[in-house]
């Protein structure tokens, strides 16, 4: 006890040394623009294609293995099963391609806002709209199956590029993004860490045995193998684990402020190429 | 003279009542009081999503020890979850404001 509290402390009194500035409103581009800018100008080797790699664009002995992971990639048998299932019919006859007529190649499509229910709807749950439309059980969504046809649909999309839009006539579509830039910068958890502390003040220095990557890319590889899991985990699975890293509850995956958290994230890395699924340490 | 009396008897008595009305009252009616202090500081803090990590162990905890009959361990787990609740409420409280850290530039 004394000493946890000794650390609070000595956590928070650092914290708030930290400056902060009082925002001038930007759009979302211009917020695009500056993160572009802060992750090019911290990593100024780093080759523009190259930031969907991760860490593995800035660890030269991370990457090797990564590179040799690559070549039999664990996420493939996800793959395959995904495929299966999607060729599968549900009980009532129907398939994913009744919901998504353009085929498998759609993860380009989300996050996306949907005017109708006034949120931002992302793949994994299109995917549970679409079965719970049939008839189907809805998939979990950070472990099990729901990554299979997750792999699935990412490898069909790779090569596409991100393009999240918020439409301009819909207020409340800007409304879920600042959420989201909200949930970025807030500190939370005992260690009063945000997303931001870790992966903008601090990428390319080392948490632990791992190098923080520059955030730029971080939306385009999902559904992600990981030795850590040992398994295909989603993105809401990866910002839960990084909420409790900080030793914060994770909130529930697919909650309005994962999905907003989504929508800024994806938003800002319009422009890079999806290369789903990916591999991770 | 007189007064001063007065004023030692009432200080007996005040300096009584801190040290030993709270042995009297039951060690487990202060361990139940507690522990619903503690689920009430987490509810509070999940309203503006500040609950932190091991919050949910610490009351789980304090509830079987309670349970167990263990009332001096189920009031120490209690008050951490307790004080834990209140930091991450104070936490999400004071940054409803976005603000964007100098770093950040
Ligand atoms: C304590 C530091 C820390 C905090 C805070 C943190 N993360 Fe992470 N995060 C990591 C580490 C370490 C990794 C693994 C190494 C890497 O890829 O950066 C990681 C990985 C990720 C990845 C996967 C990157 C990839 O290439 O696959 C995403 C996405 C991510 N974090 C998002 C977030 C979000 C969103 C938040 C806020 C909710 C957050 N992180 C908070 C440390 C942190």
């Amino acid at each position: 006890m004394p000493i946890l509290n000794k650390m609070i402390t000595t956590l928070s009194g650092v914290m708030l040394a930290t400056a902060l500035t009082a925002v001038e409103a930007t759009t979302p581009e211009e917020d695009r623009e500056q993160f572009v800018r802060y992750n090019t100008e911290r990593f100024p080797n780093v080759p523009a294609e190259e930031f969907v790699n991760g860490a593995y664009a800035i660890d030269p002995i991370g990457r090797e293995n990564w590179e040799a992971i690559e070549e039999f990639p664990p996420y493939e048998p996800f793959i395959e099963d995904g495929e299966a299932m999607w060729n599968t019919p549900f009980a009532n006859g129907k398939g994913y391609s009744d919901c998504f007529p353009k085929g498998p190649a759609i993860a380009a499509d989300y996050p996306r806002w949907d005017r109708e229910k006034g949120m931002v709807v992302t793949l994994p749950l299109a995917v549970n709209q679409c079965r719970q439309a049939h008839g189907e059980k809805p998939l979990k969504y950070k472990k099990g199956s729901i990554n299979n046809i997750l792999s699935y649909i990412a490898y069909e999309s790779r090569g596409e590029v991100t393009r999240v839009e918020i439409p301009a006539d819909d207020p409340r579509a800007l409304a879920a993004y600042e959420a989201g830039k909200k949930f970025y910068f807030t500190r939370r958890g005992q260690l009063n860490f945000s997303c931001a502390n870790c992966h903008l003040q601090n990428s390319g220095n080392q948490v632990r045995s791992e190098i923080l990557s520059p955030p730029l890319g971080h939306t385009t590889h999902w559904p992600v193998y990981r030795a850590k899991w040992g398994t295909v985990g989603t993105l809401h699975r990866r910002f839960s684990g990084c909420n409790e890293n900080i030793r914060a509850k994770a909130l529930k995956a697919q909650g309005e402020q994962y999905r907003n958290l989504e929508y800024f994230l994806t938003y800002l890395n319009n422009g890079q190429v999806l290369n789903g699924p990916g591999a991770r340490k | 003279m007189m007064k001063r009396g007065v004023i030692a008897k009432s200080l007996l008595l005040w300096i009584l009542s801190m040290v030993a009305l709270p042995l009297f009252a039951g060690e487990k009616e202060q361990a139940v009081e507690l522990l619903a202090a503690a689920q009430k500081a987490e509810k509070r803090a999940a309203t503006v999503d500040g609950v932190w990590r091991d919050v949910g162990k610490y009351i789980a905890n304090a509830e079987k020890a309670l349970e167990a009959g263990d009332y001096k361990k189920s009031m120490e787990l209690a008050q951490i979850a307790k004080e834990q609740s209140e930091l991450g409420f104070q936490q999400m409280v004071s940054q409803q404001e976005l603000k964007i850290p100098s770093y950040y530039k």
